[in-house]
């Protein structure tokens, strides 16, 4: 049993327009991270989606477990995949306890309710995300690291392997970057195969698997953060001189960050 | 804090469900039976209750047949049609307001009352009798939203927004027909009756007319109740729900379906009655929250009780009727003013 998520050739471009990706190829294993960095517009976005089953690619294969992405139902894709967007597009005020509850939805067959069993899962999945105090807020009162750990809850209550986040760090203060961040590696150890993207090229390497570039619709990588990131190709990434260095000193020793050097600016 | 504090959603357990929808039932089954003590041949509650007992063969018959011809024959396909009426429209406008994510739609949105209110108004210059009026204008109101839907489909395949603007350019040319139609009507008889028709009663209901709204009602309300997890995902945006396993586009084109015969049977036996459909579904929101189960089977009590209560108002003053439609902007409009008051907030 293939317990992988791998795409090979992966084409696609938007009816009418240019090519988005072109010839993209990754795979996710069991407990691995991968870490998508890319400038704004490049396509991580779409990439994300294409993997998810969201749009149909041009060309190449995606397969998950063993399985054609193509050939795959709706429901089925939910069971091997969980997407955990930035925020929700809900409109209305659900309580955060109904939100974690949408996660339980592809295993509702026709005319049945969530059992109790469904509700414990839900709960479970609060625990294990830290927000079980939560339940009973309502979903749009919470800050933006709150909402973010709600989304991963539900992505959790869904019981895929597979979870797919959409920049989940983005407008989270330190802090709780770094409680994402920790629930991220602890979600791997745990065995679930997790695909983000990212803006801070200091995430890839705190969330301590595996990197890749996407530029003009290639794909770099995926490869170690270590050897993939260099100061080099981060700089032609983003189109500004970086560094990338290990802390030399106090307690955050050894950890490698990306520094822009700024030399144009006063 | 306090602010904060009333403005907590009830926690639904299933158990507070239950309990909510109980209360509803035994208050709107109370609202019923009241009902039919209303009216310029009154009647004592203890007599309803006996006639139906009576049906149902376990009681004795102790009073006279007028009676029982005034509670089955002419009130109770009424009373019955408001509740069916009022109940079918709050559902459907809350299924529509979870699709299109967008709480200020109703059910008219795709088209479906005036594609109805054309068909009547052909029905009535054409002289046809109230069942092949009632037929015109559920078929019409069906034709109005398959042209909507083709002329989203023409614009845009995607986008729920289009469909919006379809429904409005479909509603306007539609009802830029029944203008017409009013024009060459004859102004003795015809224009009248297709003005109260178009203003909305129940006054003309019979059995018949009730029993061919029920059906497609009673069939589109199972699939609502199948789908009611799938609505609910929904709420969350097509890309979210599709990634939790709702099948969006067959999802979306069932629902509106379904609605759509839901509202069509509505209009057609009641012309057109507005702001049902809008209202309710933010009260009963305001009772249970905004999860689609609970929001259903809600919808549809609180939506009979409110429409059973406002035709009592139309048909109290006994000689002249007054167009349900008219009511329920009267009372609809500002109670919706109130509502969006309180949760305004929340949306924009």
């Amino acid at each position: 049993m293939v317990l992988s998520l791998r795409a090979e050739g992966l084409t696609f471009a938007y009816p009418g327009g240019p090519l988005l990706l072109c010839d993209v190829g990754l795979m996710l294993e069991p407990g691995q991270t991968l870490c998508l960095l890319g400038p704004n517009g490049t396509g991580k976005t779409t990439l994300l989606r294409c993997l998810l089953g969201l749009e149909r690619i041009a060309r190449g294969t995606i397969e998950v477990c063993g399985h054609d992405l193509a050939g795959l139902s709706t429901a089925e894709k939910a069971h091997f995949m969980a997407y955990v967007p930035q925020d929700t597009a809900a409109v209305f005020p659900f309580l955060v306890f109904d939100v974690v509850m949408m996660g339980r939805t592809p295993h509702l067959r026709f005319m049945t309710a969530p059992t109790a069993g469904d509700r414990h899962i839900a709960r479970q999945a609060m625990a294990r995300t830290g927000i079980a105090h939560l339940a009973e807020r309502r979903f749009h009162e919470l800050s933006g690291g709150e909402r973010q750990l709600v989304l991963i809850a539900r992505a959790l209550a869904q019981g895929s392997t597979f979870l797919v986040m959409d920049e989940p760090l983005c407008g989270l203060d330190l802090g709780n970057q770094v409680r994402v961040i920790a629930l991220v590696r602890a979600l791997a150890r745990a065995g679930y195969s997790i695909l983000l993207t990212t803006h801070l090229p200091d995430h890839a390497f705190a969330v301590g698997g595996m990197a890749a570039l996407l530029k003009d619709g290639r794909l770099r990588g995926p490869g170690q953060p270590k050897e993939l990131l260099s100061a080099a190709e981060l700089g032609a990434l983003y189109g500004t001189e970086v560094d990338v260095m290990q802390v030399g000193s106090g307690r955050a020793t050894g950890r490698f960050i990306c520094v822009p050097i700024m030399r144009d600016v006063d | 804090m306090s602010i904060q504090d009333r403005r907590t959603l009830p926690v639904l357990s299933a158990a507070r469900l239950d309990a909510c929808l109980l209360t509803a039932g035994l208050l709107v089954t109370a609202l019923f039976l009241w009902s039919f003590t209303l009216g310029p041949y009154p009647i004592p509650v203890e007599t309803v209750v006996s006639v139906f007992l009576h049906r149902l063969q376990l009681v004795e018959k102790t009073w006279s047949d007028a009676v029982e011809l005034v509670v089955l024959d002419v009130r109770g396909p009424r009373i019955a049609a408001a509740l069916l009426v009022g109940g079918a429209l709050a559902c459907a406008g809350a299924t529509y307001q979870n699709l299109f994510r967008n709480p200020l739609v109703s059910p008219g949105v795709l088209g479906v009352s005036a594609g109805s209110g054309l068909g009547a108004a052909l029905g009535i210059i054409l002289g046809m009798p109230g069942f092949g009026i009632q037929t015109m204008a559920f078929l019409c109101g069906l034709g109005a939203v398959g042209l909507t839907l083709w002329l989203g489909r023409m614009l845009d395949r995607q986008a729920m927004l289009v469909l919006v603007i379809a429904g409005l350019v479909v509603s306007a040319f539609f009802q830029a027909l029944i203008s017409l139609i009013k024009v060459v009507a004859d102004p003795l008889n015809q224009l009248p009756t297709i003005t109260f028709w178009l203003l909305g009663g129940l006054h003309r209901m019979s059995g018949p007319a009730l029993l061919g709204a029920l059906l497609p009602i009673a069939l589109a309300g199972i699939v609502l109740h199948a789908l009611r997890w799938q609505v609910n995902a929904l709420a969350a945006g097509e890309d979210e729900a599709r990634t939790m396993g709702v099948d969006v586009p067959r999802v979306r084109l069932l629902l509106i379906v379904v609605a759509t015969l839901m509202t069509a049977a509505c209009v057609s036996i009641s012309g057109i009655v507005g702001w049902v459909g809008l209202l309710i579904p933010h009260i009963v929101r305001m009772i249970v929250g905004p999860g689609f189960a609970a929001v259903l089977p809600m919808s549809a009590l609180l939506g009979g009780g409110f429409l059973l209560v406002v035709d009592n108002l139309a048909r109290l003053p006994g000689t002249t009727e007054i167009p349900l439609g008219i009511l329920t902007a009267l009372i609809g409009a500002p109670f919706f003013a109130l509502v969006l008051a309180r949760t305004r907030r929340l949306w924009f």
